[in-house]
């Protein structure tokens, strides 16, 4: 073979028509890769917390809630429902100098809700999304997020 | 053979019409439910699959999440500490990309970070580039070798072939 024909070899195996190689097989080569994820690790659930709430700002909104009466004749709230909301709420409180749109927040609740809801496997009874239309509008969001977190600490769940 | 629930999820990610739910539908044979129109966000949707083997069959859950134009602030949640927990329980994460889509690159360095922070914590997940064979042959092989760059595997879902579990679900 000649340097011309190696080199146009070559080139032609690293053409766009050519690149039938890189490729996997669709999606049995997909489930294949599924099947051989670890599916049996149990995850870090039992880590330890990240922490409790102490933005002094926080602490404000939440004395203006007061004390609901009615709330003390229900049951305790799992200690994994309330960590997991607080977790939501300090990463909107790490994001809120960023947050601008409404939607952005709605979109973020949302999200981050079903996930720690799908991570619990029940879904959470506070997570009453509906409402958030109607706060977003008064700007009262952050009083949202922290009426649901006080929910947290005296609901039952079915 | 008794289905188990498994506590580790399959994340999969992409921009807008890049072919998230399409993915969901090809390993599901469904859509998510709550999914009621067009314009319902695909942040946040949630669906399941069932994976069996001769030893083993669990149900896993999905969550699909869109990376939103500022992908910077959506790139933060999920390396920030308060999502290690979520991060831990992934057994892989898809991107989902349109060859030619101009976000393709950025698009995979996210997945490259996410990654590199799955490293950080502990993380044993797979992750993998799921896209579709395009017309335009040079955005389809740019896409490829970008792949190829980052050490990501691709799989092209119009591509047709039997694996060792039985195949075609």
């Amino acid at each position: 073979m000649t340097l011309a024909k190696m080199n146009s070899a070559v080139e032609n195996s690293f053409s766009t028509d050519n690149v039938d190689h890189l490729e996997q097989q669709g999606l049995p080569r997909l489930l294949e890769v599924l099947h051989t994820c670890d599916w049996t690790s149990s995850t870090n659930e039992d880590d330890e917390s990240i922490g409790s709430l102490q933005d002094c700002e926080l602490e404000f909104e939440l004395k203006a809630f007061g004390d609901d009466p009615q709330q003390e004749d229900k049951e305790i709230g799992s200690e994994h429902d309330v960590e997991y909301m607080e977790r939501m709420m300090a990463m909107l409180l790490n994001a809120r100098g960023s947050i601008t749109t409404a939607s952005y927040l709605a979109n973020f609740i949302q999200k981050w809700g079903r996930i720690w809801e799908s991570m619990r496997g029940k879904s959470l009874h506070v997570a009453q999304w509906k409402e958030l239309p109607r706060c977003l509008e008064t700007r009262n969001y952050w009083k949202f997020m922290l009426s649901r977190h006080e929910e947290l600490n005296h609901i039952s769940y079915n | 053979m008794e289905t188990t629930k498994s506590k580790k999820k399959i994340l999969i990610v992409g921009r807008p019409k890049s072919g998230k739910l399409s993915l969901v539908k090809a390993l599901t044979s469904s859509l998510p439910p709550g999914l009621t129109d067009e314009s319902t966000p695909h942040s946040g949707l949630i669906h399941s699959i069932t994976l069996t083997t001769r030893y083993f069959s669990t149900e896993a859950g999905i969550w699909v999440d869109e990376i939103p134009e500022d992908s910077d602030l959506w790139l933060d949640e999920y390396l920030s500490e308060e999502a290690m927990p979520v991060l831990q329980s992934l057994a892989a994460i898809m991107l989902t990309v349109a060859p030619g889509q101009p976000s393709a690159e950025k698009d995979i360095k996210i997945l490259r970070k996410l990654n590199a922070r799955g490293d950080e914590v502990e993380w044993d997940a797979t992750t993998l580039v799921i896209g579709r064979k395009s017309p335009n042959s040079d955005a389809y092989s740019s896409l490829l070798s970008l792949c190829d760059e980052h050490t990501l595997e691709f799989i092209n879902l119009n591509d047709s072939g039997e694996n060792e579990f039985g195949g075609r679900k």
